[in-house]
């Protein structure tokens, strides 16, 4: 993330990056605190989790990954000790409690999520080390970056924009983040020193992406899947049109609802805080972008390079058609890295890299804890035995059991973290149950659908979200808190619609 | 020429001819479809089980018996009955060996559709030899059954229950045929509680000769070791003790936070 370099002056943007470094948060009496109770109240979590008599339907291994995991969530949120640390523990915790077989817990190092956040990362050294994302981030912050509501509402444009024809949540955080970096700094914020603009901008921009995802069909892997059992097991194919018209504008309300609340009442802009505080303002912002120039042939490479990246990002569905073989993700970020550092052609040497090698460390931790969920069972346990304890009986209302369902699917990434894993398993229980019950299928099972990418309460919920978290920018607690309001609004919003605008629709009978 | 298209045609007849009698021979000669067999094992703490199977076959098609595949060795005690108008009806059966598979028969000659479905037990000395089965790392115990259907019955949907003793629950399963389709909502297994005791499901469809329903697991001792609990309440308690400087500094920020914010 973007700091304020120890030789830089007070209120002058440094264009350098330093995300390899942990940065030392100032100290506040709530922070203190959440340390004292934080570890003794994790440890009170996974000793009940651990010894209760396991429930009907869940293994002892389920019960043994629950109760690790559970510790682990109360600990990264509270943070007693930092984030990559409780990730350690709680490799430790799943081996020793067969939460998990040993080999597969270490093997989550070398998942594919992390290499393509490893590769990434180096991409995002590119454009710093030739100063692209300088000139990008000047130019932004010179047309829209006046006050700050405007340069957050300039980013949630450009999230919708780019939603439609970028569908990987990837390319489209990393082509946004070197930009917010510095934005951040223009307004005062730096990883050592967060303010709340600073969690403002990275929060509402990691909502945007993964909500935006959810208001067209392509957006994400989890929506096409969902689709694909509402035609096959509920009869009813789901045009681009219907899922477009249904959601879009319950994302672009959502948004700005964000935007509107989160400056007021979550994370309260302070008000030397909503100019930009830069030394010189915008007009020395000008200056900079004016003394720039054109566009170096540096510049110009690392463009070519995380453009070239970006297109094979965005085209993958067509690869197959075009190569006879499809270059996954990581695969695309693989070949733009390797570019970066050739002799002569590249633009990188390894010490130009700047990689949060604490945020991979936590990243694996996350991951383990889980995949060990969905491994053992656990998480379709919960799944399956909350949907029964909601006791949805013949006779209920429509409307009740729309609440039902809308509110739980909208909250269950919490603890059901894959999202095409949510779509296999949850998509076809609610189809069946709106049989069960009298109504057609696609009336529960699409609302439903539309809630799957609303992964934005915590860093494990998303590979955007790590990536964002790593700037140091905003903590566990403020992605929850801002999480769990924006999705109790999005909801609402879905429950508000699904008696209007998709009645209106034909959504909803 | 002429007598080359004679030798032709009488070829062609009794090809033909054998073509129109074979099918009516071949359905005449079709063993009946088992419906669905299941199979419950009830594991002892010896290693014993005792196994109660139930037979559905929707139409015997006048079959003298049923052949069914035996998956477990020495049964002994074996015992066989129908309901015929509420009454119970024994059936009789005996266990036949052919090469190194063995069939369990079922005398199904004065049986019609009414007596189905029928109800088989019989124990099994050994069904796991706990030396074997661990314990393993962690506590943890193995397992493995595989029903194998070596008979001429197509097995519509078949079900293996495996019912551990008290005191010990699965830990999960290690591999399986039909094995877990990650596209698929629906697992092959499931486990369940029941009357304390802890149950594994595993559901097979459409088993013809050859195929295969197995599975491999852990299982290990519910009671748990009280070391644990005893670590996390010392750790806890040390945690509390010698972190209490986070108490003393929860109170000095929050009083120069209270006085930021009145000068502010």
């Amino acid at each position: 993330m973007a700091t304020a370099t120890k030789d830089a002056a007070v209120g002058e943007i440094s264009f350098e990056t330093n995300l390899t470094a942990m940065p030392t948060k100032k100290e506040t009496s709530k922070a203190a605190l959440q340390k004292y109770i934080g570890f003794p109240l994790g440890l009170i979590i996974f000793a009940l989790l651990y010894y209760m008599p396991a429930p009907s339907g869940l293994t002892m291994e389920g019960q043994a990954a629950m109760a690790c995991f559970a510790a682990a969530l109360v600990w990264w949120v509270l943070e007693p000790f930092p984030t990559y640390v409780t990730s350690l523990v709680l490799l430790g915790m799943l081996t020793v409690y067969s939460g998990w077989e040993e080999k597969q817990i270490f093997g989550v190092l070398g998942l594919e999520v992390i290499w393509l956040n490893i590769l990434s990362f180096i991409l995002c050294s590119t454009l710093v080390k030739t100063q692209l994302a300088k000139r990008v981030a000047l130019w932004m912050g010179v047309k829209w970056g006046r006050n700050s509501l405007l340069i957050l509402l300039a980013f949630l444009g450009l999230q919708l924009l780019m939603a439609p024809f970028i569908p990987a949540t990837m390319a489209r955080t990393m082509m946004v983040l070197p930009v917010m970096l510095v934005i951040a700094q223009v307004y005062g914020s730096t990883a050592e020193n967060n303010n709340n603009f600073g969690v403002n901008l990275f929060m509402q921009n990691l909502q945007g992406i993964s909500i935006f995802s959810s208001a067209f069909l392509t957006g994400s892997t989890c929506n096409i899947v969902a689709a694909a059992f509402i035609y096959e097991m509920g009869g009813h194919k789901v045009y681009y049109s219907e899922w477009m018209f249904g959601m879009l504008p319950i994302t672009i309300v959502a948004m700005l609802i964000s935007w509107w609340i989160g400056p007021k009442f979550i994370a309260p802009i302070a008000k030397e805080d909503r100019q930009p505080r830069v030394k010189g303002g915008i007009t020395h912002m000008q200056k900079l972008l004016e003394e720039m120039g054109r566009l170096s042939f540096d510049e110009k490479r690392a463009g070519g390079i995380f453009f070239l990246v970006l297109f094979l990002w965005a085209t993958d569905q067509y690869h197959v058609g075009w190569f006879g073989f499809e270059i996954s993700a990581v695969m695309a970020a693989l070949i733009g890295a390797v570019i970066a550092f050739l002799p002569k052609v590249g633009l990188l040497k390894w010490n130009d890299c700047d990689i949060p090698w604490h945020t991979m460390i936590f990243s694996a931790g996350a991951y383990a804890g889980g995949l060990s969920l969905y491994n053992s069972g656990a998480a379709r346990w919960v799944v399956g035995t909350i949907f029964e304890a909601i006791g949805l009986q013949k006779g209920a209302s429509f409307a009740v059991v729309y609440m039902i369902i809308i509110t739980f699917c909208m909250f269950a990434h919490l603890f059901f973290t894959s999202k095409t894993m949510r779509s296999i398993i949850m998509i076809p229980i609610i189809i069946t149950i709106a049989r069960e019950l009298g109504f057609p299928p696609v009336a529960l099972a699409l609302p439903a659908a539309f809630t799957l990418t609303w992964v934005i309460t915590l860093p494990t919920n998303a590979k955007p979200n790590l990536v964002l978290y790593s700037t140091g920018q905003f903590s566990i607690a403020d992605n929850l808190k801002y999480g769990l309001t924006m999705c109790a609004v999005g909801a609402a919003l879905l429950i508000v619609a699904g008696f209007t605008w998709f009645k209106v629709l034909g959504i909803t009978p | 020429m002429k007598t080359r298209k004679k030798q032709l045609f009488w070829y062609a007849a009794i090809i033909a001819s054998v073509l129109m009698v074979a099918p009516a021979t071949l359905v005449h000669a079709a063993p009946a479809s088992i419906s669905s067999l299941s199979e419950k094992i009830l594991i002892a703490k010896d290693g014993s089980a005792r196994v109660q199977s139930r037979v559905d076959v929707a139409d015997l098609k006048g079959a003298q018996a049923l052949e069914l595949p035996m998956n477990f060795k020495k049964p002994g005690d074996i015992a066989a009955y129908c309901m015929n108008s509420g009454q119970k009806r024994q059936v009789q059966c005996s266990l036949t060996e052919k090469g190194s598979a063995s069939y369990l028969v079922l005398n199904t000659a004065d049986l019609d559709k009414s007596a189905m479905p029928i109800f088989v037990e019989f124990n099994v000395p050994v069904f796991m030899k706990w030396s074997d089965a661990g314990p393993k790392q962690h506590d943890l115990y193995e397992g493995k059954h595989s029903f194998d259907n070596l008979s001429a019955h197509l097995i519509e949907k078949y079900n293996m229950e495996l019912v551990l003793p008290e005191g010990w629950a699965f830990h999960k399963v290690l591999k399986s045929e039909p094995a877990v389709d990650k596209n698929s909502p629906k697992m092959p297994y499931r486990f369940f509680l029941n009357d304390k005791l802890s149950h594994l499901a595993l559901d097979g469809k459409d088993m013809k000769f050859g195929r295969s329903a197995n599975v491999k697991y852990s299982f290990k001792a519910v009671s748990k070791s009280p070391v644990t609990l005893v670590v996390v309440t010392i750790v806890g308690i040390l945690y509390l003790i010698f972190f209490r400087d986070l108490l003393a500094k929860y109170r000095k920020l929050s009083g120069e936070e209270r006085l930021a914010r009145k000068a502010a």
